[in-house]
């Protein structure tokens, strides 16, 4: 908190001192009025001792104290009570000065008096001594000591503090703080020593000429420091730093002029005088005046800096609740920070997550404007991210308030629905929508939400499940056509009397069982190959009693075409692994084909080959091979490309599929040559039997 | 158009068993002159000499299917000749399909062979009262 301090409102320092002030005197008297009425009060008393001086009540007094001894005593008395009230207000302002550094900063006073009152209260014990001197029986010209020892102090307590406030005002001190006091009272030492030397030099003759109109003109010296100091000096150092002590020191200047001056005319010139306990009381009021200062600005300091460490201590507990309201704020804001990040943190991976879906996600606000569009639901239609948002939702599909009544948002269920989206390139693109609206608080819809999968695929695999269905339909009708026609012809024998169509018929119907139960066949394996459900017995083979098994089951089909088989002998103790039931269906599924596209009177050959570890079983017609547009759909389910209409029997369309199917189950691979004009070779590539041994 | 009742029938067919029992049931049962094509190709071959009354189409065949014969025979000769398609692919979408290319009517197999005769005939008989003249 930084402190703001308005133009024209009282400094710091003053609104502690009035605060303490108030506190101090019950708030009777202020700080304000209090100097003037120290003034006053130090100015009357001084002025009544003097005048009293003046009209003779010291003689009065003196008279009283008939003895010379007694009044001896008593001005010892006077002058040690002096001595002691400037050792006990050098020791007040060394300890203010000594235990509170930054008081030689703030006050000069302190320092002055703490400099300069030690010196004064020796040289002024030393006068009390001397006038004890013949009472103690100590001895010595007491007199003269006495009058040096008084006549010092004098100079000394003029002198000293008239230096430090002529000094003290300079802002920058040329020395460190901490030696100011040292360095001041060894100035006050040297100006005492000086002042001792000087009047010991000159006592007793010249301090004191009794009869003279000045009978110790010495004392006129410190009176005119007095003078100077009180109206000069000390105001200054007051007006600069303004203490009560300052002010004290400026009152005392008053009884200190006024002493001086009765010293210095004293007419009697003895310091014996009667009239001189006058000067003591003068000189006792002074000191007194200082006293009075210097303990009310200490207990103003020390209540000012109570109260400043009451305030200190009320401004340390505000601090201290604003430290922990702003830790507190702090920790929310790290516990908020720490929250925002992890929804940060959250949101970016939901991010991702929409960014990485292969369905369309886009956000369109209340009038079917995008807002967000992931590269999924972008691409979708042949558009970048970027040139979507801010364009209309419908260019993706997205789903725009206005498609639908208001009120069926309001069910708070995703419509889900298909349509054909047109994208940028014109291609139309079947989609299905998943819409819903996303909501404030209060339930109002903030914007709508669409999910939009591409169905493409979808309904190809529809379209070709219904093409297999209406297909097998087909190919399941057909034979029965004959079955059922022949033998409603049949049943009514009448109709058909020839024995020779009767027999025809028949032959019909049983051909066409047959099929149908082939095509039901093939149906089921083909079923299970790509269910992957088919159970196989892999066994090392021997390719040649295979081919031969595949061969005498289908003699009969190419008697019937006139087709030729024939084995190559080279198959001879080959052997693989593979089923040999189903192995033996593969083979005749290529034989029948390859004798149903031969030629009548042409060769159907099939033999195997070995190699690398692998055997190939094959099978060649010379028939009129395959178109090369059939060529890649050859294995394709109910596939049918020959235009051959006299060979319909046993061909479901499925045989190559399921052979195939079969191949691959067994580990192998299937393929074939075919050269149209020329014929066609199948070849059956299985795994050989590592141990098989040629003979 | 130019005959006054239904006398000769192509039946334009890939599978030979049905040839075989189509052929006895419309001679033996309907009196019918038939002729048999095995595929589209020979049957857009035989027509303009046989020129039938009516022709019988298969849609699955090899090479040219039902639909694209009748769309060659409509750029022939005999583009007025009536087309019936015999199929055992007679889904209801499939029926709209093929009458949409301008089959007359739709036999769907396995026929009855006891009826197919009278089918053809009704099928014959509205054709010469509604689009023909």
């Amino acid at each position: 908190m930084t402190p703001h301090r308005r133009a024209g409102e009282p400094g710091g320092d003053d609104d502690l001192r009035m605060v303490s002030w108030r506190t101090l005197w019950g708030g009777h008297v202020s700080a304000a009025r209090l100097p003037p009425i120290l003034l006053a009060v130090v100015a009357v008393l001084a002025l009544l001792l003097w005048l009293g001086d003046l009209f003779g009540l010291g003689e009065s007094v003196a008279q009283a104290l008939a003895e010379d001894g007694v009044r001896r005593v008593v001005h010892a008395l006077l002058e040690w009570t002096a001595a002691l009230l400037a050792a006990f207000l050098a020791v007040l302002a060394l300890s203010r000065a000594a235990m509170v550094p930054e008081v030689t900063q703030r006050d000069p006073t302190v320092v002055i008096l703490a400099a300069t009152l030690p010196f004064v209260a020796l040289l002024d014990a030393w006068s009390a001594r001397a006038l004890l001197g013949p009472t103690l029986g100590t001895g010595g010209p007491e007199e003269a000591e006495q009058l040096l020892g008084w006549t010092a102090s004098r100079f000394l307590i003029a002198l000293g503090p008239l230096i430090g406030a002529v000094l003290a005002p300079r802002r920058r001190p040329v020395v460190a703080k901490r030696i100011v006091v040292p360095l001041a009272a060894l100035g006050s030492a040297a100006l005492a020593l000086v002042a001792l030397v000087a009047g010991g030099w000159l006592a007793p003759p010249a301090l004191h000429r009794a009869g003279a109109l000045v009978p110790r003109p010495f004392e006129l010296l410190p009176l005119a420091l007095f003078v100077v100091a009180g109206l000069l000096f000390f105001p200054r150092l007051h007006r600069a730093r303004p203490t009560v002590l300052g002010h004290a020191l400026v009152v005392s200047t008053i009884p200190q002029a006024l002493c001086q001056l009765e010293a210095a005319f004293a007419p009697s010139g003895a310091d014996l005088d009667p009239r001189m306990a006058g000067l003591y009381l003068l000189k006792l009021l002074a000191y007194a005046t200082l006293l009075c200062g210097m303990v009310v600005d200490y207990v103003a300091r020390q209540r000012s800096e109570h109260s400043m460490s009451v305030e200190y201590e009320s401004a340390q507990r505000e601090l201290t609740k604003q430290t922990q309201e702003l830790e507190r704020v702090d920790r929310e804001l790290v516990v908020q920070a720490s929250k925002r990040r992890h929804a940060e943190r959250s949101l970016r991976m939901l991010e991702k997550a929409v960014e990485t879906m292969s369905i369309g996600v886009s956000i369109t606000d209340l009038e079917g404007t995008l807002l967000y569009v992931n590269p999924a639901g972008a691409q979708m239609f042949g558009y970048a991210v970027d040139e979507l948002l801010g364009r209309p939702a419908d260019l993706v599909g997205a789903e725009a308030p206005a498609a639908r009544p208001l009120e069926a948002w309001a069910d708070h269920q995703p419509w889900t629905h298909e349509r054909v989206v047109s994208g940028r390139d014109g291609r139309r693109v079947p989609v299905r929508l998943v819409a819903d609206a996303v909501r404030d608080e209060n339930g109002s819809i903030l914007a709508l939400v669409t999910s939009c999968e591409d169905i493409t695929e979808r309904r190809r695999v529809e379209q070709m499940k219904h093409d297999f269905l209406s297909t097998v339909s087909h190919e399941l009708r057909t034979p029965l056509t004959s079955i059922i026609a022949s033998l409603g012809l049949l049943e009514s024998s009448s109709l058909v009397a020839d024995p020779a169509h009767r027999r025809e018929l028949l032959e019909v119907a049983n051909r066409n069982s047959h099929r149908l139960l082939q095509l039901i066949n093939d149906l089921l394996d083909l079923q299970k190959l790509t269910a992957g459900k088919i159970s196989l017995e892999i066994v090392p083979l021997e390719v040649r009693p295979t081919l031969e098994e595949a061969l005498a089951g289908i003699r009969a089909f190419a008697d019937e075409l006139q087709v030729e088989l024939r084995l190559v002998a080279a198959a001879t103790g080959l052997r693989v692994l593979a089923d040999r039931r189903r192995l033996v269906q593969v083979l005749l599924n290529l034989l029948s084909n390859a004798i149903k596209f031969s030629p009548t009177g042409q060769t159907v050959e099939t033999g195997a080959t070995a190699g690398d570890g692998r055997v190939v079983l094959y099978v060649a017609d010379r028939g009129p091979g395959i178109p090369e547009a059939f060529r890649s759909r050859l294995f394709e389910k109910f596939s049918q490309a020959d235009a051959s209409s006299r060979r319909t029997s046993g061909g479901s369309g499925l045989g190559l599929t399921i052979a195939k199917e079969l191949v691959e189950a067994m580990g192998g691979s299937i393929r074939f040559d075919t050269e149209v004009g020329i014929g066609t070779t199948f070849y059956v590539e299985l795994p050989a039997v590592a141990t098989a041994a040629g003979s | 158009m130019q005959a006054a009742s239904l006398r000769r029938i192509l039946l334009i067919e890939d599978d030979r068993d049905i040839q075989k029992v189509a052929r006895l049931v419309l001679e033996n049962l309907g009196g019918f002159e038939v002729a048999i094509a095995s595929s589209g190709r020979e049957g857009l071959a035989r027509a303009p000499a046989f020129r039938p009354d009516l022709i019988l189409l298969d849609v699955m065949m090899p090479e040219l299917d039902g639909p694209g014969t009748l769309e060659a025979l409509r750029d022939g000769p005999l583009a007025d000749t009536p087309v019936v398609f015999l199929t055992a692919r007679a889904q209801p979408d499939e029926v709209v399909e093929y009458r949409a290319l301008g089959a007359l009517d739709v036999i769907v197999k396995p026929f009855d062979p006891m009826t197919l005769c009278r089918t053809v005939e009704d099928i014959w008989q509205r054709y010469r009262s509604g689009g023909g003249a």
